[in-house]
């Protein structure tokens, strides 16, 4: 229900509507921004259809995350692995991009059901690309082991100027979110949905989910971390990860969970404002109804608060 | 500086039928899906005016239930068509927001689910009626500002913002009269310098649906067999794929009757129950549809005025130092403007409305002050079916768009007041 979907809606429709029309393919340009600031920028042109430039550009990523060649490590290898022939990386990427790739459609899998799953998987490049760090130190916990040459202490980059932390053991990785939020009544529904979230893992099924806990101020974890990161109005809120939650499939469905969490939580605290709202109307509504009947017949016509100036206009009306 | 400025604002148009939402910078939305929204209601049992005070607990927590239990667009079309839990609900009527708890359902979902982008990162472009009233608007902004936390946001009246479109085919012409006929709502809207001319606007309570709802009653009462649950679905895609606009409806009956091969369609379809195959023939409503819109009353006694009618009038209601640029510039928008040579009947025939009467004028004075003839232009262009969004997204990329919009910080200080008028800003003249 409330959960972002890890392929992108729009980029996956263009995609299924390119090879649906490859012989009539059209000129196509376009560019949107998903939510942490990731852009996407596609082009295609009438001359030769089956090509699509896909460009991506990431969150700026804090100091005390590494990236490398504008990339967080481990990304390359990722596309390569996810996408094989399909895709050529180019090099340099488009100016203001973090990375191009050359898609072609006459390289896809010649059946259909192939198909349709690596062009999710082509949809979804935001969580390859983005989630390479994170999938690399998983994927090593799913073996129990430790990736080579890790960091006690593993900064990511989670929103622009933003990152999360990861410290990771043979038998369990720690993920903690330093919480933030522009808006102060934003940030009060977010620290109580995250109290509320740590109560919620506690209830009966969900045993098997990654243990979680809330604080308000830094745990001991991060007392090496950077300062600005300890600097938050919403608390950290601290996941363990066990190997059995990486098992097979589950460890895709892990790294995007883990690498939007911001989001997530977002998603949610807007949907309770929405909710609030429709409540507060729904008062209002009826509020206004009593008043409407409490008052005099002669009253009654002349005021019914402020559906008057709607009725007025509404074509109904014109229409009888 | 505020970062929001740095990225692409988000345009939505909400239309009764369709909702066209995008990222400004781009000439096509990214989707146009239904604008309904398909809610569960088997949690919620009863009235809501007489919930008493013991069993609000359960009240509470079925209204949870049911307020995240919802689909927008195509998913909630066939989810209402595959299940009984869940009920259609379309927030705008005729053009205005009728469902405000919908609405806000609606749009949470085109941005978090569709475009997949923080609100509180966007500047907003919404879309309104020319009859929307201003405590609408309020409500728009209340939603957009509390709720979705948006740093700005601007909301155009839609028939400006398909004159704005002709911006990148021409030179900006802002001065001419829109045509948009849309689904629920025909609206013929005279603009001069970007400025609406409200009391010239005229309404046709006559627009998409009825020619919809008018072709499935056509094919009703010939008899065809069309499951009765898909029928009105049916004679809408057989509206969008067969339907035109013919110059004479008496020669075109007997084009029909001479070379019916030619002439009559057929359509495929599947039951949705049974899921068998059936065939239909499309005749006569292929042109009987769309000439709704200048002989009205084919289709019902009580509309008397042809749309070229309608506009002539309001074009003569207007200022008359505006009326010669207006009948230069009538620009068609709206999904029920693109039937195959719509501007060309419309131009035809306006044209003639115009020409009788400078002929009557003429009679009247002695030859040397005849009138210069007056010039009828019926402006088309392929992306007509999304004008009004296209416009929006031309707008809403340039620089001045954003010194325009209203802010969070001054809602905040001034209220939801503030959404009541926005500014005509260059761009827009
Ligand atoms: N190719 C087509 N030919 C004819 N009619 C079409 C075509 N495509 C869409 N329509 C019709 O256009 C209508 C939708 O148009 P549009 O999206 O402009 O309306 P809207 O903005 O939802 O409504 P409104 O502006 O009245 O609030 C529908 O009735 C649809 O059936
Ligand atoms: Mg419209």
């Amino acid at each position: 229900m409330i959960l972002l979907q890890s392929p992108s809606k729009y980029l996956l429709q263009i995609l299924s509507n390119r090879l649906k029309n490859l012989e009539k393919g059209v000129e196509l340009d376009c560019q949107w921004v998903e939510f942490d600031d990731v852009r996407y920028h596609v082009q295609a042109s009438m001359k030769n259809p089956q090509l699509l430039l896909l460009s991506l550009s990431l969150p700026t990523p804090p100091p005390e995350t590494v990236f490398i060649g504008g990339l967080p490590p481990g990304a390359i290898e990722a596309v390569k692995v996810a996408y094989g022939a399909v895709v050529k990386i180019i090099d340099p990427p488009k100016d203001g991009y973090n990375l191009t790739v050359k898609l072609n459609f006459s390289k896809l899998p010649p059946d259909e059901e192939n198909n349709k799953a690596l062009l999710i998987k082509i949809a979804s490049v935001r969580e390859v690309v983005l989630g390479a760090p994170l999938r690399v130190v998983l994927k090593h916990l799913g073996a129990r082991t430790l990736a080579p040459d890790v960091e006690n202490l593993m900064a990511l980059v989670h929103r622009p100027k933003e990152s999360f932390f990861l410290v990771p053991r043979a038998e369990k990785v720690t993920i903690i979110f330093p919480m933030r939020f522009k808006d102060s009544i934003d940030t009060v529904l977010a620290t109580s949905f995250l109290q509320e979230f740590v109560e919620a893992r506690r209830a009966a099924g969900l045993n098997n989910a990654p243990s979680c806990s809330w604080s308000a101020s830094p745990p001991s974890e991060l007392k090496d971390g950077p300062a600005e990161s300890l600097c938050v109005n919403a608390g950290f809120i601290t996941f363990v990860i066990l190997p059995r939650h990486v098992e097979g499939k589950k460890l895709d469905r892990t790294v995007w969970s883990l690498s939007t969490f911001h989001a997530y939580v977002n998603y949610h605290v807007k949907c309770s404002e929405g909710f609030m709202h429709t409540r507060m109307r729904r008062r209002v509504e009826s509020l206004i109804q009593a008043l409407d009947r409490a008052k005099p017949d002669s009253l009654k016509t002349k005021r019914s608060g402020h559906s008057r100036s709607f009725k007025r206009l509404s074509l109904k009306d014109g229409r009888g | 500086m505020d970062p929001a400025i740095s990225r692409p604002a988000i345009v939505i148009d909400n239309g009764t039928g369709y909702t066209k939402m995008g990222f400004a910078g781009n000439v096509e939305p990214c989707f146009i899906q239904p604008t309904v929204v398909a809610v569960n209601e088997s949690f919620v049992n009863q009235p809501r005016s007489n919930v008493k005070n013991n069993n609000w607990l359960a009240q509470h927590s079925a209204g949870v239930m049911a307020d995240l239990d919802f689909f927008i667009g195509d998913e909630a079309v066939s989810k209402a068509r595959s299940s009984n839990t869940y009920n259609l609900s379309f927030p705008i009527k005729h053009g205005q927001v009728d469902n405000w708890d919908a609405m806000e359902r609606f749009w949470q979902q085109c941005i978090f689910n569709y475009l997949r982008c923080d609100p509180e990162d966007h500047y907003f472009l919404l879309t309104e009626s020319p009859l929307t009233a201003p405590e609408s608007r309020e409500y728009t902004g209340e939603i957009m500002f509390e709720t979705f936390n948006v740093p700005g946001l601007y909301i155009a009246v839609q028939p400006v913002l398909a004159l704005a479109a002709g911006y990148t085919t021409s030179k900006c012409e802002m001065t001419g009269v829109v045509v948009d006929i849309g689904d629920g709502a025909t609206h013929v809207v005279p603009v001069a310098d970007g400025y609406v001319i409200g009391s010239s606007i005229r309404s046709i309570p006559l627009a998409g649906k009825d020619v919809t709802l008018f072709i499935q009653q056509l094919m009703r009462e010939r008899g065809e067999h069309i499951p009765p649950e898909d029928s009105l679905e049916v004679a809408r895609k057989i509206k969008e794929s067969y339907c035109y606009t013919c110059s004479d409806i008496v020669k075109e009956y007997n084009k029909h009757d001479k070379e019916p091969a030619k002439y009559i369609k057929q359509w495929k379809g599947i039951k949705p129950k049974t899921g068998a195959s059936y065939t239909c023939d499309v005749g006569y409503e292929r042109f009987l549809g769309p000439e709704v819109f200048f002989s009205p009353e084919i289709y019902s006694s009580e509309l008397t005025s042809s749309l070229p009618e309608v506009i002539d009038k309001c074009i003569q209601s207007a200022p008359i130092d505006t009326r010669r640029a207006l009948y230069k510039n009538i620009v068609l928008s709206g999904g029920s403007t693109m039937f195959k040579d719509f501007h060309r009947r419309l131009q035809r025939d306006v044209k003639k409305i115009v020409d009788a009467r400078v002929l009557a004028s003429d009679g009247r004075v002695s030859d040397e002050i005849k009138a210069k003839p007056v010039e009828v232009n019926v402006v088309s262009h392929p992306i007509q079916r999304y004008a009004v969004w296209f416009g929006g997204s031309v707008l809403a990329s340039t620089p001045e768009f954003f010194p325009a919009c209203h802010t969070k910080a001054e809602y905040e200080e001034y209220g939801a007041s503030i959404c009541r008028t926005n500014p005509v800003f260059k761009g827009m003249y």
